[in-house]
């Protein structure tokens, strides 16, 4: 009887958190699902929302060049900023796990930019990378190297260069820290019985501590693919003057998550087919982050 | 049991969760029942009549100007003290998001409206409005300067706010440079010496030669582009087309032949470097509005307090609106007669219009220049013994043709801005080019026009 009494405890203490999950996740998730098969603008009002099944989605994947130019944006940013920071986390993980006296102030360095708020960021960048006024013109001037300086912000190719250089500076400590509890793991009497089996330390990266950490780059890939598509802040604080076009110069730095702020609240008020282009990212992040997983995990068990 | 209790359970949370969907769906349906009936009831009502001074109350307002809330809730309380006042402050270029977010899911908004020009358009045609020409308030739209009728009203034609200020706009220029190169710093002998933008171009090619390439006529190419653009008052679109080579060519031509011929300066508008060249000396003409003159000229030029730096004149080719931002009631406002009350102090009375001349504004109504007429003079340290209010009242305002306003502009600007930065960075790029490119923007976002 008292266990019959007991059982029901379980359910009560776990339901606040069902409730909010529904009310705030599971609710709104369908919701604006319903809302993507309407033509719903807030100009005309709620009352006046029709429902038009999918061909909110039909416009998104076949008609709307914008949504496909943002998506190839972002696909572009991350094919080149993911392996770079990948790679420049892991080196300079292995660089300061070696360090035994100034590891921490090395870590907390490179960390500081990761816990900085992106709008200070965003200003900063712009301040570097003026055309007139910016320090790096000024530098390179000074230093010979140029005689006028370039305009970094007006041209679509280097204001991807930008972009990805502010991405890389801000989310470098963030990937070193993760390494560096990732190299943590790798048990010491391994790589020491391989060094003493003959093996130099290039063989012993390759052959222990890299599949030590793979779980490690796993989760960094899939995690930096997920947030690469809702990639927002950096781009669009650097493009936020009065003047500048939405998504920089020749719309080369317009990402999917800015394109659909710009549909649904900045240029367009048209609610939903945001909800559309909300939904259609993710149904992109979705195979993506499956495909890059199932490549992942197959050459794992392959292994 | 256990059965029993999981059934329960599921129960309990399918009815929580069904609850709240149909709470959710609910409430925007009855938030705006409420609107609706109160918006019909007020229909019904009288004129206002003025409150009696002791009348208690408070009002919200989101907003951005700090300066100018203050200064006229300030005079206000003058009037009423038992009013309050709950400002919430937000970025002008979020205000559409604000509204139409607060809209869709029923939360509250402000007593007192602001719309920037900027999405103007497009927030007036949100159903969030009380009809100002309408009862109980009956305002009369020609107790406002006439140019900004068309800026006023919505689409139905019903006006949905009042402006702040005047913002007309023209030319500031810095009269030690233009006494250096041009010759005269007299704004008469200047607007007699560039009559049109053809005119400014080639005393720009004068200008670069004799400062060596130093002085420039204008800061930036997009500033510039923004102030020709604000001269035509032809509309962009009519019915469902796009006239971008009727209207916009001209801009584009202008453009180029400002960035061939070095007549402006690579600085990007807004940008520390824009702002810190009202300080410096290799700029002589500048966009300059009536709030230019406290937020731009004034704290950039410190060297300027007192030497007479600055003039005003008018610009080639006529006079533009720069900015501006009107004050309305929400059909959810709590207190419709304060709420009115305040508008009509803060727009429309010569109270009002001294609190916004201590700020160094000017009030969009006639009325308070006619009753106090020293409130048409207005003087700055940094421009001399010239009376800029004069200035914009008897010359500039008079010369503003203002185009109708369109729900679409805004995207169209954004267009012309990206082909802007675009022709800046592009020494090869033609007008033409620059109009084929603005025409591909606007037919990706604006699928639905023709573009001619």
């Amino acid at each position: 009887m008292n266990n019959r009494k007991l059982s029901k405890w379980p359910y009560i203490f776990m339901a606040p958190y069902f409730i909010c999950f529904m009310m705030f996740f599971i609710y709104p998730t369908i919701y604006s699902f319903v809302i993507s098969l309407t033509d719903w603008d807030s100009l005309k009002g709620a009352s006046q929302r029709k429902f038009i099944g999918l061909a909110n989605y039909v416009r998104l994947f076949t008609k709307d060049k914008l949504f496909l130019k943002s998506l190839g944006n972002t696909a572009f940013l991350m094919i080149i900023y993911i392996p770079i920071l990948i790679i420049l986390g892991l080196l300079l993980a292995m660089l300061l796990y070696r360090l035994k006296r100034t590891s921490r102030i090395f870590q907390t360095v490179n960390v500081l930019p990761y816990i900085t708020t992106p709008v200070a960021i965003g200003i900063i960048f712009s301040f570097l990378f003026d055309w007139s006024t910016g320090i790096v013109n000024t530098a390179l001037i000074k230093l010979g190297i140029l005689e006028t300086g370039i305009n970094w912000l007006g041209d679509g190719g280097r204001a991807r260069f930008v972009v990805i250089l502010l991405i890389i500076w801000k989310n470098l400590g963030y990937y070193l820290l993760i390494y560096l509890a990732g190299l943590a793991t790798v048990p010491e009497e391994v790589s020491e019985a391989a060094m003493v089996d003959g093996a130099n330390k290039l063989q012993v990266f390759r052959h222990i501590t890299l599949p030590f950490i793979r779980p490690i780059t796993v989760f960094l890939i899939l995690t930096s693919v997920v947030s690469g598509f809702q990639l927002f802040d950096e781009p669009y604080l650097l493009f936020s003057n009065v003047q500048s076009p939405i998504g920089g110069p020749e719309r080369a730095c317009l990402t999917s998550m800015m394109y659909f702020f710009d549909q649904t609240f900045k240029s367009s008020t048209h609610l939903g087919y945001g909800a559309a282009v909300s939904y259609g990212l993710f149904m992109i992040i979705l195979i993506c982050s499956t495909l890059i997983s199932k490549v992942l995990f197959r050459k794992e068990k392959g292994e | 049991m256990k059965k029993t209790i999981r059934k329960s359970t599921a129960c309990v949370l399918a009815a929580v969760l069904l609850t709240t969907m149909l709470g959710g769906c609910g409430n925007g349906e009855s938030s705006k029942g409420t609107d609706v009936s109160q918006s019909v009831a007020t229909d019904n009502i009288q004129d206002f009549e003025a409150l009696p001074k002791e009348y208690e109350g408070t009002l919200t307002m989101w907003g951005w100007d700090d300066i100018y809330f203050k200064a006229v809730t300030e005079g206000f309380n003058k009037i009423y003290p038992n009013v309050k006042f709950e400002y919430t402050p937000v970025a002008n270029g979020d205000l559409l998001q604000k509204y139409q977010t607060a809209l869709a899911s029923g939360t509250e908004l402000p007593d007192i409206g602001w719309a920037i020009i900027d999405s103007r358009a497009k927030v007036y045609e949100l159903d969030m409005w009380e009809p100002l020409n309408q009862a109980p308030y009956n305002f009369d739209i020609k107790e406002v300067y006439d140019y900004l009728h068309p800026i006023m009203v919505n689409q139905k034609g019903d006006i949905c706010g009042i402006d702040q200020c005047l913002s007309p706009a023209g030319l500031a220029y810095r009269k030690d440079l233009a006494e250096e190169y041009l010759g005269t710093a007299d704004p008469q002998e200047l607007e007699d010496m560039l009559p049109t933008w053809e005119a400014f171009i080639e005393k720009g090619r004068e200008v670069q030669e004799k400062s060596g390439g130093k002085v420039y006529m204008w800061p930036g190419v997009a500033d510039a582009q923004q102030f020709i653009r604000g001269q035509d008052s032809r509309p962009w679109i009519e019915g469902n087309t796009i006239k971008a080579t009727e209207t916009l060519m001209k801009s584009l031509e202008l453009a180029c032949e400002f960035r061939d011929n070095k007549t402006v300066d690579n600085l990007e508008a807004w940008s520390p470097a824009w702002y810190a060249s009202f300080g410096g000396d290799t700029h002589i003409f500048a966009g300059c509005a009536t709030w230019s003159v406290p937020f731009t000229i004034e704290p950039n030029d410190p060297a300027g307090e007192n030497t007479g730096h600055w003039g005003l004149m008018s610009a080639p080719e006529g006079n533009i609106s720069w900015g501006g931002t009107t004050l309305g009631i929400t059909k959810s406002c709590k207190d419709k007669a304060l709420a009115w009350e305040f508008i009509q102090y803060a727009t429309l009375s010569t109270e009002g219009a001294k609190a916004l001349s201590s700020i160094g504004f000017m009030s969009a109504a006639k009325a308070p220049y006619e009753e106090e007429p020293e409130l048409k003079s207005f003087k700055s340290k940094w421009f001399g013994e010239q009376d800029l209010g004069n200035v914009f009242l008897e010359e500039i305002v008079p010369d503003i043709q203002i185009r109708t306003m369109n729900i679409d502009d805004n995207i169209i600007h954004d267009a012309l801005n990206l082909v802007t930065t675009s022709i800046n960075n592009d020494t090869n790029m033609t007008a033409v080019d620059a109009l084929e490119l603005l025409k591909e923007e606007l037919a990706m976002k604006l699928p639905d026009y023709t573009i001619e």
